[in-house]
């Protein structure tokens, strides 16, 4: 319980905070992520995120309710991060490439250009996110979570759009619940709604982290149930082209 | 005295940890799950403002139960829709013991019964957003079921992104409501309510899925097992549909407003178009599913924008008669997957002569689907015809060739299966296995029919469901 006060008390004065280095920082998260498509970066970036949200959300409600974000982050992205380090054994089982080897043998044929055209099109969101917070302001008096809400949402649906990766897409998915709830705490700051926004982000986490499992071909009993209807697939496959020729 | 709002939340999960633990024995699964829908109908059959002594327990059912300072109460509106969704989830459970649908399906399905119960009851409505939501997370699980690999999860994750998108029009709504309450002037007021009425329409659309290309029914159709299918466009969409009622039914402005009848006919009308055009060109079982969800969600919509009593009966009996048609036509999907591994039609040459009740339940359950007479569907898109007739005779001969063109991606489908053989079989069935099936599907195409012939054995019910919104009079 005394942990539980400390971060409490530790939240309540980081929202004291000027809003500058909490828009920086959740702005230097949200960029890393777009760029780096690895989740043993954006995992942790994320974790940060979820720490600058709360700190902000503890501008305007009680940093008690506040701190159910950072918490609620912090568990998802641990079910990530097991999700996808399952995900990569399998893969390295299967001889292909995992995220550690991504970070140690950058392929610097593909990584800049790829890193190019996502920093692109981070500045354009970025951008557009900022006019949007200039242009349609939030209600509310709290402007800092309106561009922070605006930087997420939009930030969150490139990704969503733009990553094949089931992990990535989920990310995005989190940081638009994120950006979401940055943009709605200031207009209705009621605790319950917080706690079902928190217990909305650890559902949708896990619901992610399944898929990921899924998407990584970590699902055993999979295994013994589509294998054989593969090799029938491919069996009926060979019968069909051998009739076509 | 225990509320019957309570029971009707704990009772379906309480349900999924058994259901969940006992998941490799089918038969206890589905047993379990039957047994708790069956006590939840039970319990919804009784009179509004009834109580009911079980042994020590008195159990009312219009109390209220608080939930995080939130009421939770069975209204007289959705006293009936909720037993309906009972009674839908209790038949794809029973129908589940004839093809497996991955472990998920049952205490997956429970959960998510519970979660679309709690936003039928909850209000203010931004907590039924929520609770909407929260069974999109769950669903997607149940829509991966226990495939892996890479592209096995695009329905789960378009499932799930697209019910999220809606969740800021919610809110967004749910704030502007609360500004516009607080106008006084009447005139100034009106035009107050105009953001709040977009934004809902708009998450309604995308709690429908109405997206028509980016929507979830095709890559949930194609991913999803086939009951999966089923369940989330009968159960998910008939909640969000009796929600819609009964936001109506709360408040003036949604039901008078312009804004969201043009944004109901937009979403509509592109449904049934995107499922219109493509339903007939379609190559596998799966997508003729995917295009026919698709007409029923755009039909559905079209008749949310009538307010009088024969749409209301015309949308409940329509929830009912997709679940039958969509249940019987995905048990057919399952029994020719589960024999040629695919659905396409390119791979199920010959099956027709071997799978003899997986292809009757297809030929019943699809053509149903596409309402040819004699047939539930028929009777849902005869009733459909008549509210739509009333005002807009475009839309209805749209309604009638979207459905005939899925009947004909259906015909196309039952002519792959009597086509030229090119399967093998993937494992043979015991004939007591293969009794049973028989039984079972002869069972439901049955109901199918005999509801069809004789529709007025459900009319009490549709009638009774209309009777209970009084926005209309």
């Amino acid at each position: 319980m005394a942990a539980v006060s400390d971060l409490v008390a530790e939240l309540d004065r980081l929202s004291r905070l000027a809003a500058t280095p909490l828009l920086a920082a959740l702005a230097g998260s949200t960029i890393l992520i777009l760029l780096v498509r690895n989740w043993r970066i954006a995992l942790p970036a994320l974790i940060v995120q979820y720490v600058v949200v709360g700190i902000m959300l503890a501008r305007v409600i009680p940093p008690g309710v506040a701190l159910i974000k950072p918490m609620a982050g912090a568990l998802v992205c641990l079910a990530l991060s097991v999700a996808a380090q399952r995900a990569d054994n399998q893969r390295a089982s299967r001889g292909e490439s995992v995220a550690v080897e991504r970070i140690t043998h950058v392929s610097w044929r593909s990584v800049p250009a790829q890193v190019l055209l996502r920093a692109i099109a981070t500045a354009l969101v970025l951008t557009a996110a900022f006019g949007a917070t200039i242009r349609f302001p939030l209600p509310g008096n709290a402007r800092e979570l309106g561009l922070g809400a605006y930087v997420l949402v939009a930030s969150g649906i490139l990704l969503i759009a733009a990553a094949p990766e089931v992990l990535n897409v989920g990310v995005g998915l989190l940081m638009f619940i994120s950006g979401v709830e940055l943009g709605y705490t200031p207009l209705e700051p009621s605790i319950s709604v917080s706690v079902l926004l928190g217990f909305m982000t650890l559902l949708v986490g896990f619901a992610i982290a399944y898929l990921t499992l899924a998407d990584g071909g970590v699902l055993l009993e999979q295994i013994k149930v589509e294998l054989p209807m593969r090799t029938l697939r491919s069996r009926n496959m060979a019968i069909q082209s051998k009739r076509d020729e | 005295m225990i509320p019957a709002s309570l029971l009707i939340i704990i009772v379906p999960l309480a349900a999924a940890v058994p259901a969940y633990i006992l998941r490799r024995w089918r038969v206890i699964e589905v047993i379990i799950a039957a047994l708790a829908c069956s006590f939840i109908v039970g319990l919804l059959a009784r009179p509004v403002d009834s109580t009911l002594n079980i042994s020590v327990f008195t159990i009312s059912t219009s109390a209220p139960v608080n939930l995080l300072g939130r009421v939770l109460a069975v209204r007289p509106t959705d006293h009936l829709p909720l037993l309906l969704l009972f009674a839908i989830a209790l038949v794809f459970f029973l129908l589940s013991l004839i093809v497996a649908q991955g472990w998920t399906f049952v205490p997956l399905g429970l959960v998510i019964l519970a979660l679309v119960s709690i936003g039928l009851l909850i209000r203010p409505f931004v907590f039924a957003a929520l609770a909407f939501e929260a069974a999109a997370a769950v669903a997607a699980i149940m829509i991966q079921a226990e495939r892996s690999g890479q592209e096995s999860t695009r329905g789960a994750m378009r499932y799930l992104i697209v019910t999220s998108l809606a969740l800021p029009a919610f809110l967004g709504a749910g704030y502007a409501i609360t500004l516009a309450s607080n106008i006084t002037d009447p005139a100034l007021q009106a035009g107050a309510y105009n953001p709040p009425a977009i934004l809902l329409g708009i998450g309604l659309g995308l709690l429908f899925g109405a997206l028509p290309l980016f929507t979830w029914t095709h890559s949930v159709a194609r991913d999803a097992p086939p009951l999966t299918t089923a369940f989330l466009a009968t159960v998910s969409i008939g909640a969000v549909t009796f929600f819609f009622l009964s936001l109506k039914q709360d408040f003036t402005w949604v039901r008078d407003s312009a804004d969201i009848s043009s944004i109901c006919n937009l979403f509509g009308i592109a449904m049934l178009l995107f499922g219109g055009i493509l339903g007939w060109a379609q190559r596998s079982f799966g997508r003729v599913l995917a295009c026919g969800i698709s007409v029923e969600i755009g039909s559905t919509l079209l008749l949310l924008n009538h307010n009088n009593p024969l749409s209301v009966e015309a949308i409940a009996f329509s929830t009912a008669a997709r679940a039958l048609s969509l249940g019987v036509l995905a048990i057919g999907m399952a029994l020719i997957r589960e024999q040629a591994g695919s659905d396409e039609f390119s791979m199920i040459g010959g099956l027709g002569r071997r799978q003899v009740w997986g292809t009757l339940a297809i030929a019943v359950g699809g053509l149903s689907l596409a309402g040819l007479p004699g047939t539930i569907g028929f009777v849902s898109r005869w009733t459909t015809a008549r509210v739509l007739g009333q005002t807009d005779l475009e839309i209805l001969v749209l309604t009638l060739l979207a459905g005939a063109s899925v009947g004909a991606g259906v015909v196309r489908g039952l002519a792959a299966l009597y086509g030229t053989a090119n399967v093998m079989s993937a494992r043979s069935t015991s004939s007591a296995i293969q009794r049973r099936t028989a039984v079972a599907i002869v069972a439901t195409t049955a109901l199918l029919i005999v509801l069809g012939i004789t529709p007025g054995i459900t009319a009490p019910v549709t009638k009774a469901i209309a009777e209970n919104y009084t926005y209309y009079r």
